[in-house]
């Protein structure tokens, strides 16, 4: 008894540390990567509970992103491509993030992160996907691959062919009051003589909720889209550039609206893109000397557009133009350095720069050459875009809602003994059972039983 | 309440709060420096400072640390605000420059604390709701924990694992991504 002494008070290493209230646990915790949360959900049963939680997720959103430091998604293939994306930011080096494998096609990036998710899509038709880089985290949209309303079956002496669509636009946004995201594609069939849009239609697809997709119950105004203009969220509405004016989607009441553009507004390859939480615009080609406007809508109400820059690339020294000669660029966002503005720039070779608000002598910022990515081949297409971290989840997938019903899951069991042609027919009979029947395990099921 | 004349403006930065920490010392501050602590400017709103502000839950020992960084933010802040009008000027401009680094060389100097004191620092900040210095001392926590697997965490904040090793297997299952 003598030799066991009395719990001397302990100088380890734990013991100076004071005990913290949970409010400054959560506010430290939500400092941290996503990557770091997912592994400390299992440290204990409360710090489980508390990183899983809607709060925490939310948190972590606006603490771990901070508006100052712009981080990028690249989804460039590169000379040493290692099935991944990546990301980087203004200092830090190039970071691997989730494999790209969830495409046949190269991963573009659609939209800039919506409370971390991006909407991607995969070249060559390889289909939309809603993903959030940070978790891996990714869903397939159903009917993106080649599209149904675009895919031409016309018969000869058909009275009433079904409608046809030859474009096709898409925009990712979250509806705040009931906690929804929403993918919006905006179709539209054009005059091929004088490219007037002759028809238009809207779809909704809601992430989590159900697995097709439902027009929207207002038709979309007569306007021509395209897929490389994609829509940009911003302040609860999807805006949608098309040619001669910008539509707007309310992502709460699924209403139309429209939005003039600026008086000095050229159609040819413009883009738009959120800058400084405004709505903005950018025209000039991209791979020539012409002068390349970036205009931003200061005042919404008013539809009072600013030019932000006007970059003329004669004046840039000529190995800086040789090295960002690209078929694409665009910006990217705004940051704050050395006591100024400057806005930061991607082309389609990866490669990031920025320039003053007076747009002479650009400053790179990154190329990919000497990273884990190596070299690019220049493309027409976006090779990057933002990134956030961020915890939120893509939603259960295609299956796991339609099973999630129990008379849809006892349906599937019933259809799934019966002829092709007959379940063919009953595709028909609502969306939620054609969402059942066009999942590859429904197919694979009838195939199996057949 | 817009005061005019700049005789009123130097009375009202020259007015002074009087700080009183858990071990009864007691900080004479200036109401700029005080006013970063969003608890203490409701405070002074409210009118119920005269006679001291009672701070039982700071010690001295962290109270001055915790005034040493509100004065250095604050005269940062009257700065930013004075050279705003002349932002073109590129005098200002390197002004500014010079001192945004000095700035941040003095976060970087004052983070340089034993992990008790960080930790406290962080309950003062916390309780006073001064942003700044909650964004500062809590991102130097996130930074030191953010490649530790779960078992250091335990061990480094005396966290007792309650899940059962069933349990356990099946979180680190839902979150793979993180173990990659």
């Amino acid at each position: 008894m003598a030799e066991v002494a009395p719990p001397a008070p302990t100088v380890d290493s734990n013991q100076d540390a004071p005990v913290l209230l949970p409010e400054v646990i959560t506010e430290i915790l939500a400092r941290l990567p996503a990557k770091s949360v997912g592994r400390f959900r299992c440290v204990s049963r409360a710090w489980c509970a508390m990183l899983s939680g809607d709060y925490f997720v939310d948190l972590h959103l606006r603490r771990a992103n901070r508006p100052d430091h712009p981080r990028l998604l690249l989804t460039a293939v590169g000379s040493d491509y290692d099935d991944h994306l990546h990301s980087w930011r203004l200092g830090g080096a190039v970071e691997k993030l989730m494999a790209d494998d969830f495409s046949d096609g190269i991963i573009v990036p659609v939209t800039k992160p919506c409370r971390g998710l991006v909407l991607v899509r995969g070249t060559g038709n390889a289909g939309y996907f809603v993903c959030n880089p940070s978790t891996g985290d990714v869903l397939a949209l159903p009917d993106t691959e080649g599209s149904m309303k675009m895919t031409s079956r016309h018969k000869l002496f058909q009275p009433h062919p079904p409608p046809f669509f030859s474009e096709v636009s898409y925009g990712l946004g979250y509806c705040t009051m009931r906690k929804e995201f929403k993918v919006v594609r905006l179709f539209c069939d054009h005059e091929f003589e004088t490219g007037i849009a002759q028809s238009t239609n809207c779809e909704v697809f809601i992430l989590d909720r159900a697995a097709y997709w439902r027009p929207t119950a207002e038709q979309p105004p007569l306007q021509r889209v395209e897929e490389k203009k994609p829509a940009v969220f911003l302040n609860g509405y999807l805006h949608f550039l098309c040619h001669g004016g910008i539509i707007t989607f309310s992502i709460s009441g699924e209403t139309f609206g429209s939005l003039p553009p600026p008086s000095a507004f050229k159609d040819a390859a413009s883009a738009m893109i959120e800058l400084d939480r405004c709505l903005s615009l950018c025209y000039g080609k991209p791979d020539t000397e012409d002068l390349y406007h970036v205009l931003v809508l200061r005042d919404y109400k008013e539809a009072r557009w600013e030019t932000l820059c006007c970059i003329d690339r004669t004046t840039w020294p000529e190995s800086e133009r040789m090295l960002l000669d690209s078929l694409w660029m665009a910006p990217l966002g705004i940051y704050h350095s050395d006591g100024g503005q400057k806005i930061m720039f991607g082309t389609g070779a990866c490669k990031v720069f920025a320039v003053d608000v007076d747009g002479n002598a650009p400053q790179i910022l990154f190329t990919p050459d000497d990273t884990i990515i190596g070299s690019c081949e220049d493309d027409n297409i976006p090779a990057l875009g933002l990134y956030e971290e961020s915890l939120v989840p893509v939603g259960r997938s295609l299956e796991e809602i339609i099973s999630s019903s129990p008379t849809a899951e006892a349906w599937f069991d019933i259809l799934k003994w019966l002829p092709a042609r007959s379940v063919l027919e009953l595709s028909l009979v609502c969306r939620e059972w054609r969402a059942m029947i066009m999942t590859d395990h429904f197919i694979h099921m009838l195939f199996m039983q057949t | 309440m817009a005061s005019a004349g700049s005789g009123d403006e130097k009375a009202a930065a020259a007015a002074m709060i009087t700080l009183i920490s858990s071990d009864n010392e007691k900080f004479e501050v200036t109401e700029a420096t005080a006013t970063l602590s969003q608890t203490i400017r409701h405070m002074i709103e409210d009118g119920c400072t005269d006679g001291g502000v009672p701070l039982p839950n700071v010690t001295s020992k962290i109270l001055a640390r915790v005034i040493e960084y509100c004065k250095k933010h604050a005269t940062a802040a009257a700065g930013e605000e004075g050279s705003s009008s002349s932002f073109s000027d590129a005098a200002f401009l390197e002004v500014d420059r010079a001192f945004l680094e000095e700035l941040e060389e003095f976060d970087d100097a004052f983070l340089e604390v034993d992990r008790a004191t960080l930790f406290d620092l962080i309950l003062a900040a916390n309780y006073l709701d001064i942003k700044g210095l909650l964004n500062l001392t809590c991102q130097k926590v996130a930074d030191s924990v953010k490649g530790k697997t779960p078992e250091q965490i335990r061990e480094m904040y005396n966290i007792v694992n309650d899940l059962t090793p069933e349990e356990e297997a099946e979180i680190r299952r839902e979150t793979q991504w993180a173990f990659e």
